[in-house]
């Protein structure tokens, strides 16, 4: 069992299926049941991939004003 | 680009001006309009909770899937469990929301009102533990739930043998996402052209299942998460690949899912369970699209522990909650929605849970009508 810090609210969680977890990691959990380890680095890719995704909307959006 | 990587947060995710600039990019994609399914109920709530559905342009039409584990029970195994909570020296344990669903004849809050000991647990262990220090009762929990509730519920009955719980049994009704795909894709009258797949449902078994499905019925499957950007994300995806024409298996969660998913949780599993047909409430029964107890693990099956008599199932009359759950039609297109039907007195599951779409639509539109 490990002891998860859920926004505040601090509950027991059962890590049998994730052998790997570490203190400190954000986990997801399903009926008292740790599923996964939150991956951070694929986390900040995604945002970073969105926000690049934005980059390249506001030049077209600019290409299309002087058009 | 950056060289210091931005520390992650979980809120990072619920960004609104990146979010709707992320609908922008679906404003600026779609041409025509498209019909997407979000499988599981915990995204119908995320989608309402957020607004999402409001910003959405009007091309895009989200129907709501069967994802609800409360919803699907099959009615002959809620009046199995009614039957089992009645008996005397039994303490029948549930997750929380499916005591207010509606049996034939009545709930298992109506049970526990006249007496009978029924406890909410958070957790299948919860039970366990209960068995343990309750030993001169039986103690049965109500297992069900998608690949979610698996692990959990798989790992409970392991407990108990591990500790010699011998007054420990589980009522399963455990049911899986796949099959309810292809039953969805394949039925008459089908409408849906792209699914979000459940994330949490991926965390624990991966999307190595799902490629067949897409290639067979010629849909895009997006692995989706349940943040607002999450769900902006998985909708955008979809709707590049419908505009393409393109019918791959992309994920849209990374950081939580990955192909093969969690390999510990699906030996719990496979422990345990072995696949089974299954009776979905409302839908009907489709094979090997649930779990049962292999042979070695019949000992902790409570259908074989009690005497329960012949069950005969009674349906409402009114409630459409099976077109509902297949999407073909909306909770307002019920005349019972919001007069007859509510949370506090619900007529069919949908309504109950925090993941059925009828509670959404009552919880985030009972002012805004008809959508």
């Amino acid at each position: 069992m490990a002891r998860v810090d859920f926004g505040g609210v601090l509950r027991d969680a059962c890590i049998e299926a994730l052998p790997e977890v570490k203190v400190g990691d954000y986990v997801i959990v399903h009926a008292g049941f740790a599923l996964n380890v939150l991956n951070q680095e694929e986390a900040m890719e995604t945002l970073a991939a969105l926000k690049e995704l934005d980059e390249i909307n506001r030049e077209l959006n600019r290409a299309d004003s002087k058009a | 680009m950056s060289a210091k990587p931005i520390e992650y947060s979980p809120a990072a995710f619920l960004d609104p001006d990146l979010t709707l600039r992320v609908i922008q990019e679906i404003k600026r994609t779609v041409t025509r309009p498209w019909t997407i399914m979000e499988i599981c109920g915990g995204q119908t709530h995320a989608l309402f909770h957020s607004g999402l559905d409001e910003l959405l342009p009007s091309e895009i039409e989200l129907v709501h899937g069967p994802g609800c584990p409360v919803c699907v029970t099959s009615l002959e195994l809620l009046d199995k469990a009614l039957a089992i909570a009645t008996q005397p020296d039994v303490i029948f344990c549930s997750f929380g929301d499916m005591l207010r669903v509606p049996g034939s004849q009545k709930d298992l809050f109506s049970v526990k009102a006249a007496g009978h000991t029924v406890k909410v647990v958070y957790s299948p262990m919860d039970a366990v533990e209960i068995a343990r220090q309750n030993s001169d009762k039986e103690v049965v929990f109500f297992a069900i739930g998608f690949e979610t509730t698996g692990p959990a519920n798989a790992s409970s009955v392991l407990q108990a043998k591990a500790l010699g719980v011998k007054n420990y049994s589980i009522l399963v009704s455990q049911v899986c996402v796949p099959p309810a795909m292809h039953a969805i894709l394949s039925a008459p009258g089908n409408r849906v052209q792209g699914f979000l797949a459940a994330g949490h449902v991926c965390a624990v078994m991966g999307y190595w299942e799902y490629p067949p499905i897409a290639e067979k019925y010629k849909v895009p499957i997006v692995v989706t998460g349940f943040d607002a950007l999450d769900l902006a994300q998985g909708i955008l995806k979809n709707v590049q690949q419908l505009e393409k024409g393109t019918h791959e298996v992309e994920n849209a969660y990374t950081r939580v899912v990955t192909f093969e998913g969690n390999k510990s949780a699906q030996k719990l599993i496979n422990e345990v369970y072995q696949p089974c047909d299954r009776n979905w409430r409302g839908i009907g029964s489709i094979p090997m699209s649930g779990w049962e107890l292999r042979p070695a693990y019949q000992e902790f099956n409570a259908e074989n522990r009690f005497e329960i008599g012949d069950i005969h199932t009674q349906e409402s009359k009114i409630c459409i909650a099976g077109s509902i759950l297949q999407g073909m039609k909306k909770p307002f297109d019920c005349p019972a929605f919001g007069t007859l039907c509510t949370p506090d007195k619900p007529l069919g599951a949908p309504m109950v849970s925090a993941e059925g779409a009828c509670s959404a639509y009552y919880k985030y539109h009972s002012l805004s009508g008809i959508k």
